[in-house]
């Protein structure tokens, strides 16, 4: 198996500011690799550093065989890049801006380009303005660019954000097709059931790599069991419950408390919510959001 | 990864370098053409739609055009003035000669009463008159620096009144002193200067707040396309509106261009060049389109005023002179000015254009030594 990417202690100071330090993790070539973390872990730090736009404070790093410091023009037209801030001229219909790509990367092939545009679903929006567009249908038109010239490797910061629930899809269907054909995807997210769609994790926590594995790895890492319980009136025992155990959080009108370890808290839930009406207690498999707060509370805790 | 994939992976890596640089070496020039005429075509495609900062673009040049040509005038007629003491018609006539001065009140009674017209601005001279009909001496009203400079100017050129041979006065090139011809070579100048500088510091620096550069950067772009892609469609824009006032000057107000247009458009290339990468080296240090602005007029402010376009070289002090000298407006001036009025070409004019050159290529490689195609 072929490696995409890899980095090695890659770090990256503003100031005094470590904004990312000591990452190592790999890259296959083919996978959907998510950069998972808050806002602020460091995860557009680590991409601008691979992508040659940030000079590296320490550390090394590869993309596509090629060093991130001083072969930064052969990564450059090979990989596809779709930045956080949207970057596509607003003042430009999607056709224009995928023309003018389509340019500046030298394709000729315009037919590979009309094709990245209907499996984006994008040909009847293609004359209008990109700035009148949904978010959905620009963050469509933003990916389009990305694609037109067939990069090795896509790094998408933040593809889906304020992307309504079809064109996320969407997105994620296409990346994962993509993947499916060789092409390497970079994703980074903090929209957790989007990142179980990855095949492998990187968990960042302020610029710390605090675990990397498939999402079902991390869930089982996390060595958590939740608690989730129905009981009413729902408001009064989530205030309860989360007095006794901060970590307690809100699924619609059910609560979910994470534990580290066995059942060994159930009597302990039941004495807490007497008085109220406790419909059921059920143990469950943390979802990726648990393990996520779990695992980066651990690190930043240590 | 075991040693036999390694060693794989190594030599596909080889031979994809070479592979590459194979292909770079050959499509080198013809990727940085098509590269350009991407950005360019994007520029103007941008500069189409955005009719606002073109109205503002073509706009403002031709108001200031108008107020320069007709409403600013360095010459001024028509300064009231009044007698005081007795009539004196020999003097009152060589007053209203030349329509310098409007005698307004004819006769005032005192020098008290003279004082009280000054300052009430009623007047802005008063010709004390002797008994024997000569003027002793004259009162101006200085709070107004411009108006008394002209009429101290006029007064000297007067002693004929007094029955003093006259001093005869020449003017050479402008015989008018029409200020137009004066302002409107200078303007051509300014409006470059302005166009050029803010419509490429604006131009990248909505790239910038807009995200859209970030973009641009992780394309295999090279920084120098990216420059020259910028500023082409910039200068096109500045050199046709330079031209426009050119016209406009020449029909409106009837400047004289006595010299080659083509030398004048030639000589301005350096300028314009020098002008635009100002603009660029203003984008490098602003983050959004409001600092742009903010820094361009801070950048172009004392250009205007130290360079000798608006006011004369000769009444800027020592101490800051040497500023005008880093100015490139300060040595176009003088290559407009001369071409329109003078008819001079390179054979007087190559210092200015040889000056203009060598800011060109300085302002040039600064801009290419702070425009980054990295974020840090």
């Amino acid at each position: 198996m072929s490696v995409a990417i890899t980095t090695s202690k890659l770090g990256k100071k503003f100031g005094d500011e470590m904004a990312v330090s000591e990452v190592t993790l790999e890259v296959n070539t083919g996978e959907v690799y998510g950069l998972i973390g808050p806002n602020g872990a460091g995860k557009t730090t680590l991409i601008r550093m691979l992508c040659g736009l940030f000079i590296p404070s320490f550390g090394k790093g590869t993309v596509l065989g090629f060093d991130i410091e001083r072969d930064r023009a052969r990564i450059r037209e090979r990989i596809g890049y779709m930045s956080q801030g949207f970057g596509l001229y607003s003042d430009l219909s999607v056709d224009d801006n995928l023309r003018f790509y389509a340019d500046i990367y030298g394709v000729r092939d315009t037919e590979y380009v009309d094709s990245v545009r209907s499996r984006l679903g994008l040909q009847d929006v293609s004359g209008q303005v990109v700035g009148n567009l949904s978010t959905g249908a620009r963050q469509r038109s933003a990916l389009a660019a990305a694609l037109v010239h067939r990069p090795e490797l896509v790094v998408l910061d933040e593809p889906t954000s304020g992307v309504d629930p079809v064109a996320r899809d969407s997105i994620w269907q296409l990346v994962g097709e993509l993947a499916s054909e060789g092409v390497t995807a970079l994703v980074t997210t903090h929209v957790m059931p989007e990142a179980q769609r990855c095949d492998r994790l990187a968990l960042l926590s302020e610029g710390r790599l605090v675990a990397t594995g498939t999402p079902e790895e991390l869930i089982s890492r996390s060595g958590l069991t939740v608690a989730a319980v129905d009981a009413a009136p729902w408001r009064e025992a989530f205030a309860i419950l989360q007095r006794q155990w901060p970590e307690a959080a809100l699924y619609g009108t059910r609560i979910h408390i994470p534990f580290s370890g066995g059942g060994a808290e159930e009597q302990a839930i039941r004495e807490a919510l007497r008085g109220l009406e406790l419909r059921s207690l059920t143990w469950q498999r943390p979802t990726m959001e648990d393990a996520f707060i779990a695992l980066a509370s651990t690190r930043a805790s240590q | 990864m075991d040693a036999k994939d390694d060693k794989a992976a190594q030599t596909n890596d080889f031979t994809r370098e070479v592979s590459t640089s194979a292909a770079v070496a050959r499509h080198a020039s013809s990727g940085s053409w098509r590269r350009l005429r991407a950005i360019t075509r994007k520029e103007f495609i941008q500069l189409a739609r955005d009719r606002r900062t073109v109205a503002l673009m073509v706009g403002m040049p031709l108001v200031l055009l108008i107020i320069f040509g007709y409403g600013i005038r360095l010459s001024v007629n028509g300064i009231s003035a009044e007698l005081v003491g007795r009539n004196s018609p020999t003097v009152r006539a060589a007053l209203q000669a030349q329509n310098h001065f409007k005698v307004l009140v004819t006769v005032a009674n005192s020098e008290s009463a003279a004082r009280r017209d000054l300052l009430d601005g009623r007047t802005s001279v008063a010709v004390i008159i002797a008994a024997s009909g000569l003027p002793t001496s004259v009162l101006v009203d200085g709070s107004n620096a411009f108006i008394a400079q002209n009429a101290l100017d006029y007064l000297r050129s007067l002693t004929s009144a007094s029955g003093v041979k006259p001093v005869n006065v020449d003017v050479l090139y402008n015989p008018a002193l029409r200020s137009a011809d004066f302002m409107v070579p200078s303007e051509v100048g300014m409006i470059m200067l302005w166009v050029g500088t803010v419509a490429t510091a604006i131009g990248v620096v909505r790239e910038r707040e807009q995200g859209t550069l970030e973009q641009l950067m992780m394309t295999p772009i090279r920084k120098l396309e990216l420059m020259v892609g910028k500023i082409l469609p910039y200068s096109a824009l500045t050199l046709v509106i330079a031209v426009m006032i050119t016209v406009l000057g020449l029909l409106l107000f009837q400047v004289p261009l006595r010299g080659s247009p083509f030398e004048l458009l030639l000589f301005a290339i350096p300028y314009l060049v020098s002008a635009l990468s100002i603009g660029l080296l203003v984008s490098t240090v602003a983050q959004n389109q409001r600092q742009a602005m903010q820094t361009t007029t801070f950048v172009l402010l004392p250009q205007i005023l130290l360079s000798g376009a608006l006011f004369p070289l000769s009444a800027i002090p020592w101490g800051i002179r040497w500023v005008s000298q880093l100015l490139p407006l300060t040595y176009f001036t003088p290559i407009t000015r001369n071409i329109f009025l003078k008819g001079l070409g390179f054979t007087q004019l190559w210092p200015q254009v040889a000056v203009l050159c060598a800011m060109a290529v300085v302002f040039t490689i600064l801009a290419a030594l702070f425009f980054k195609t990295r974020l840090d």
